[in-house]
This record gives C-alpha cells, structure tokens and sequence, in this order.
C-alpha cells in the first residue's frame, strides 16, 4: 500500500513539474500575444512622423541662423532638433558648452561657430577626432554656407540660414 | 479539463489580460503550482522516513509561503517586474530543498536559511535600488573591490576541492568569487555602455580595420588579466572559465563586432594551452575528461560515478528517494544535477535545463526591453552568467566539457552563491520594473 502510495506521489513529483513548465510557457506565450495587441494597437496611434528638420518652418522670434541634426546615435540629440546659432556657438561634450554633443568622439571643448561681418564661421578648437564639413576635416575657420553639413564625431548637423537672410543679401 | 484550465489560469473570458496585465497574478498561480510540487517533493521523503517527523513536509509548505509572501508585497507595492523570474526560482529552489533534504536533511536545513536571507536581500533591492543607474557611476570602485576581495583567499583563504577560493568568516564560510562576479558584471556593463560606440568603429585604423585606442581597451584588458591570473592561483578554473565567457558575450553584445569574439577566443585557447602545459590540475581534468574511464580508482571516480547515475535514471528515473546519489562525491553542491537525473530520470534533467532556458530567454527579453545601455547590458551581462554557470556546471557533470566546479544556480548547497544569484534576480527585476513602468504609461 505505501509502495504504490509512494509510487503515485513520485509520479505526480515529476508531473507537478511539467504542469510548471506548462503553465509558464502558456502564460508567457499569452503574454507574447497580449504585447502583439497592445504595439499593434500603439502603431495606430502614433502620430505622423515628425517632419525632418529641412522641411520645418522656422519659429519666430530665434533670429539668425541655426543648425539642425540629421544623425545622431546619441538620444539626446534627435534626427530634425534645432539649435538657433548666437555671436559666438560652443560645441563639445563638455556640459558648459552651448550645444552639448554626449558623443565619446567628441572633445570637451570641440569646435565653436561664430559670426563676423554677416557670416557664420566654423573653427575646430583642436579637438581630437576633428570637426568635418562636407565630410572634409577642417584645417582653419571657414565660412558656413547654407545647406553645408558639419559633423562631429557621429553627429551630423545641417546648417541652415533663413530664407529673408538670403534675400537681403542677394 | 478546458474550463479547469481556464479557471486555473484566472481566465475570464479574454484570457490575455492576464499575462501582461496582471503579472503578480500570474506569479502567485505558478508559485502555487511550485509549492504542490514541493509539498508531493517532501511527502515522499516523509513517507520513507515517517520516524524524522514531519519536517519535510513544514519545510516545503514555509519555503512556498515565503515566495507567496515576496509576491504579495510586491503586489501591494505595485511592483512591475518580470513575474516568470520569481517562479522559476521557486522552482530551482524547491527542487534543490527536496534533494538536498534527500541527500542529507542538515543541508537542506542550511539551505532553507540560506533562501529566506536570499529572499530578504531580494525584497531590499526591489525596494531600496529603484534608481538602480546610480550603480553605473562606480565603476573602478568595483574594480578595485573585486581586485581585493579576489586577493584575499590567497592569504587569508581555506582551500576546499582542491580551490583556495574561500574566506572564514567565524561560524561561517564565504566564497568571494560569488560575489565577484556581479562586481565584474557591473563594472563591464558601466564602463562598456560608456564607451561602446568608440569599441564597436574605433578611432584608429590598422589594416584597414577600425580599431580603438589602448585607453579604451586598457581598463577592460586589465580587469580581465587581473582576475584570470587570480583566478588561475586560486585554482578556481570553473570560475575563470564563467567570468571570461562573460567578458566575452557583454564585449560581443556592446560591440557587435564578432572580431572580438574571435580574439577572445584565440586568448582563451592560448590561455587553455599554456594552463595545460604549466599546471598538473589543469592537465589531470583534461585527461580525466577524455577518458575517465582509466582513472576509475582515482581523479576520474567522482565522473564515473556520475555517468552510472545518470545512466541508472533511465527516462523517468528510480524515484524520488530511490537511487544511490551518496555513490557521488560532492552531490550536494557541483554533482546535484546527477542526483536530480538519477532520481527523475531522462525527463526531470530535461525540464531543470529547459526552465534554465527560460530564465535565460527572460533575462535577454528584459535586456531588450531596457530603456538605456547600461540597463540593457548589466542585464544582459548577468544573464549570460547565470547560463554559462548552468551550462558549465551541467556540461562537466555530464562530461561533455571537462569538470571545473562550480555551483549549478539557485539548486547547488552554498550560502554565498545563493545570496548572490538572489542579487542578480533582483538587479534583473529591477531593470523589468523600469521597462514595465514605461511601457504602462
């Protein structure tokens, strides 16, 4: 009587532990399902992707001209952001510069643009990995011109006049 | 047996706004199911030795209750963390109490003890470690206390098995290696995510292959030839082996160049060879491992004796309580996964080694789902030791690598490795909380 009592229980020791397993795979694979629905759901919802930053009207008020972020690995700054350029712009890593880029090619005190006599020059303050525009690495201050891409370690900005700008020029 | 299932899956109706909605739910079902099959567990050891009481069955039906209290807390504290991690350590824990007990009942009592602290210190780091980022900021901190509590077995150590790997502590022994490993884990998941896009392109190029600059590899190298050589002097390889196959899935995963994978690989085998040539236990493993068979009598008795019960399991095993695991020594601590085949046969091995696959399965789903890179490679990085642990302990017990001991996680006898597999459960938890807090919103 205890032989097939302990016969039974040993059984059901080795049962228990697959109705575990099965019990864990069906609620994970319900779960599995559940996330299907919900991210189905959420790809409904989401709004229109955000225009890039080329096609965004410029906001009022910010004056001058800007740059504008096409790439970046780093979260922080974001494919299409906008940075308004002042007299005298601070680029790095550093976290006191004006545009801070969190990127490990990037030097504290990176590069700068400043603007004389109507133009925005770009100077590399002897970074490491260099400072790149048009994807040539900039040897001496050089005037930016509309449209021109700057790149900083993996982060690349497009930079961009206003349009009026242009016109009271021409 | 549908509408029973349903009812035991709290279906109403929609049964998929359980899983994801309700995770607490679905951990108090599959940690009840756990405490059945601990309770059938230690029925039948009451029942062969009804003279020892009913300790067994006490054991079985406090050690469910404590898991079901952790769950309820977490409840009460809407906490959002994985629900599957919890129960399958439930269900390594029960299993390891029931043979443990059926070994030797001492152990399982240590054993029990050993789990509530465990389950304390997991409770802590659920509640206290919330802005768990903090850790990333003491990077060679860890290092250092890892360099340190790594040196002081080798001065101050007791040697057992043939490893200097253990610290006296008074009335207890610690294994700092256990704790090591987080620390290494930490610290590579800190120091990787900080400098993992300067690794994976490289600031300089040699043959046209990207490659960085010695102060970004410098500290990893370091870290790594430190605690290998240490590891090599302590004759601890099992661990060595553990803390290099982690270095090396955390590089791959930050990276993502399988160059380094290969690299390391090429180190390793140097590293195998020149062990092999320099050290006699190093080389009595290899030889045992290959043919154990000639070493009956001697070094190769333990594996032998571990292939016969393996063997003597067949597919369902003798039965709990029915087999002969005191032929295997050390079946309390490396050997235990033997003990569980021979007395559970085929199918009981292969459930321990799918329910490791799934803890590792949701340690990499709670990788993916972190919110930042060192979130996602701290839990990445633990997972992958936990089963390369699993997997190296229960390759050398079946002799498809050779023998380095090691405990088997969260089922081997050992106080310090439990504790610190607890904490790697709760780091892993902590980080699903943050992803799970996120995606509610």
């Amino acid at each position: 009587m205890l032989g097939v009592l302990l016969a039974v229980l040993r059984y059901l020791f080795l049962f228990l532990l697959y109705l575990f397993l099965f019990l864990l795979v069906r609620l994970m694979y319900l779960g599995l399902r559940e996330e299907a629905v919900l991210s189905a759901d959420a790809g409904r919802q989401v709004p229109a992707p955000v225009p890039s930053g080329r096609q965004q009207q410029p906001s009022a008020g910010s004056g001058g001209s800007r740059l504008v972020v096409l790439a970046s690995p780093d979260p922080g700054l974001q494919a299409g952001m906008n940075f308004p350029l002042g007299e005298n712009t601070s680029l790095g890593r550093g976290t006191k510069n004006d545009l801070v880029i969190a990127d490990p090619f990037a030097s504290l005190e990176h590069a700068h643009i400043f603007s004389r006599e109507g133009q925005y020059w770009l100077e590399d303050l002897g970074s490491l990995n260099g400072t790149y525009l048009n994807e040539v690495r900039l040897e001496r201050p050089t005037v930016l011109a509309d449209g021109d891409r700057v790149r900083i370690g993996g982060v690349t900005f497009q930079f961009v006049r206003w349009a009026y700008e242009m016109e009271s020029c021409d | 047996m549908r509408e029973w299932m349903k009812s035991l899956i709290g279906a109403r109706g929609n049964d998929s706004a359980i899983a994801a909605g309700q995770p607490r739910r679905c951990e108090l079902l599959l940690l009840a199911v756990v405490g059945l099959y601990m309770l059938a567990g230690a029925t039948v050891l009451y029942l062969m030795h009804p003279a020892s009481g009913l300790m067994a069955p006490a054991g079985a039906v406090l050690g469910t209750v404590a898991f079901i209290t952790v769950s309820l807390i977490w409840q009460v504290a809407g906490f959002r963390g994985d629900p599957f991690l919890l129960p399958l350590v439930a269900v390594f824990s029960a299993t390891s109490l029931v043979f443990l007990y059926r070994i030797n009942p001492f152990y399982a009592w240590r054993q029990f003890v050993w789990l509530l602290a465990g389950l304390v210190v997991l409770l802590l780091i659920t509640f206290l470690l919330h802005n768990y980022r903090v850790l990333a900021d003491y990077k060679y901190i860890y290092a250092l206390a890892g360099a340190v509590a790594l040196l002081l077995p080798i001065f101050f150590g007791v040697e057992q098995g043939g490893a200097r790997s253990w610290l006296n502590l008074g009335g207890f022994q610690v294994q700092p290696s256990e704790f090591v490993k987080i620390l290494l884990v930490l610290f590579l998941a800190s120091f990787l995510s900080e400098n993992r896009l300067v690794l994976s392109e490289g600031t300089r190029s040699v043959l046209g292959i990207g490659l960085p600059g010695p102060q970004e590899w410098g500290p990893l190298l370091g870290m790594w030839g430190i605690s290998l050589l240490l590891l090599i002097f302590q004759k601890d390889l099992g661990t060595a082996l553990i803390y290099f196959g982690t270095f090396l899935a955390m590089v791959y995963i930050s990276t993502a160049r399988v160059a380094y994978v290969f690299f390391g690989l090429a180190l390793f085998l140097a590293g195998a060879a020149g062990s092999f040539q320099l050290f006699g236990h190093v080389r009595q493993r290899v030889e045992v491992w290959l043919n154990p068979w000639r070493y009956v009598e001697t070094s190769g008795y333990q594996v032998v004796q571990s292939l016969f019960a393996l063997a003597a399991g067949g597919m369902t095993g003798a039965g709990l309580g029915a087999g002969h695991p005191g032929y295997i020594p050390a079946v309390h601590t490396d050997f235990i996964f033997a003990a569980i085949t021979e007395e559970t046969g085929l199918l009981g091995g292969m459930a321990v080694i799918v329910l490791y696959m799934f803890f590792v399965y949701r340690g990499f789903r709670i990788a993916l789902s972190a919110r930042n890179d060192f979130a996602a490679l701290l839990a990445a990085g633990l997972t992958a030791l936990m089963g390369l642990q699993a997997f190296i302990i229960i390759g050398g017990v079946t002799k498809l690598l050779p023998l380095t001991g090691v405990t088997l996680p969260f089922v081997s006898y050992g106080g310090s490795s439990l504790v610190a597999n607890f904490i790697i459960l709760g780091l892993l938890l902590v980080i699903s909380h943050e992803a799970g807090e996120y995606h509610a919103n």
